[in-house]
């Protein structure tokens, strides 16, 4: 156990600290700031009262849900640099969504970014909620989506859990992308051109952070699975 | 199991992002290019907010990108500590 648990923590080693993927502070207008926090906050809502019920449900659940929060802020705060010369990070978002439903993230999402925007600099207050959306819910809902659908195929858990936190970190960056787009969208081109812009600049870098979040996810995954697998069954029967 | 060692790739973790850090120092992060993006196609867009608080000490922000990833790791390092003696 501790062999594979220092694999995992040497392989988080390889990042360096830093800034990555969320929407800079005061980068968005003030119409689309608005927009997206009403969009997001009937999430965080549902959110609580989810996990306010598998709380009262579980007692181990509480346990279970920091250490989703716990992956979350890891991965979050570790910068990757990648061969195109710019950088980003991880999301870890993919774990808590498949363990305790997709709308629990919101919160988890919302806490981790509130600490980076107001200790860190990174991403921002009023950006929070756009930011809080495309990570905590379009990439939580991915997760959850893409894990299901590989499990109804019947395929090995573990390639259900690499594939869902996949795709759930590349649909985080083809979220704020569209954000971007529909936030500024030059008089010359489309919103699907100028989405391609901003995708442009997350796609080199995001390609190989995928396959790596992933990894970790699987990684981490497989850890629950050996310490807690009965009270993740009674938390999520679906699980299964 | 000596439950010190739980923490020790913690440690190892914090040692390498400290020495990466200063590595990888040009590596630009793509939300600074997207804001590089953002002027490109508005040019005349001004932020209208600026972040809470801003440390003109260069350590500052890695210093508190540790805490976060320490935190982080402490309650996974518990985590594990915890059901390993439960299943002892």
């Amino acid at each position: 156990m501790l062999k594979k648990l220092l694999i995992v923590l040497v392989l988080l080693l390889y990042p360096v600290l830093g800034y990555g993927m969320h929407i800079a502070e005061g980068f968005l207008p003030v119409k689309w700031v608005l927009i997206w926090w009403l969009v997001y906050l009937p999430f965080l809502f549902f959110g609580v009262k989810h996990l306010k019920q598998i709380l009262e449900e579980c007692s181990a659940a509480k346990l279970l849900f920091a250490v989703a929060g716990a992956f979350v802020f890891v991965l979050s705060s570790l910068k990757l640099p990648s061969v195109a010369g710019s950088s980003s990070h991880l999301t870890g978002i993919a774990l808590g969504a498949i363990l305790f439903g997709a709308s629990s993230m919101s919160i988890i999402g919302f806490i981790a970014l509130l600490f980076q925007a107001i200790l860190l600099a990174h991403g921002g207050i009023t950006t929070l909620g756009a930011n809080a959306f495309s990570m905590s819910v379009a990439g939580a809902f991915t997760a959850v989506w893409v894990y299901k659908g590989f499990k109804i195929m019947a395929l090995p858990q573990w390639l259900s859990v690499f594939v869902a936190a996949f795709c759930s970190d590349l649909v985080i960056y083809i979220c704020t992308s569209a954000q971007l787009a529909l936030a500024f969208q030059s008089a010359q081109s489309t919103l699907l051109e100028s989405m391609l812009k901003f995708l442009s600049v997350f796609a080199v870098t995001q390609l190989p952070l995928a396959l790596l979040e992933g990894i970790f996810t699987v990684f981490a995954f497989r850890l629950i699975q050996k310490y807690s697998w009965s009270d993740i069954i009674s938390i999520n029967p679906s699980l299964k | 199991m000596p439950y010190v060692l739980v923490f020790l790739p913690g440690l190892l973790v914090i040692a390498f992002q400290v020495f990466m850090s200063g590595f990888f120092s040009e590596h630009t992060g793509t939300d600074d290019q997207s804001v590089d993006v953002i002027r490109q196609i508005a040019p005349n867009y001004t932020p209208w907010f600026d972040n809470v608080l801003e440390f003109d000490n260069e350590l500052s922000e890695p210093l508190l990108f540790i805490l976060q990833a320490s935190v982080g790791i402490g309650i996974i390092a518990l985590y594990i500590i915890k059901q390993h003696r439960k299943k002892v």
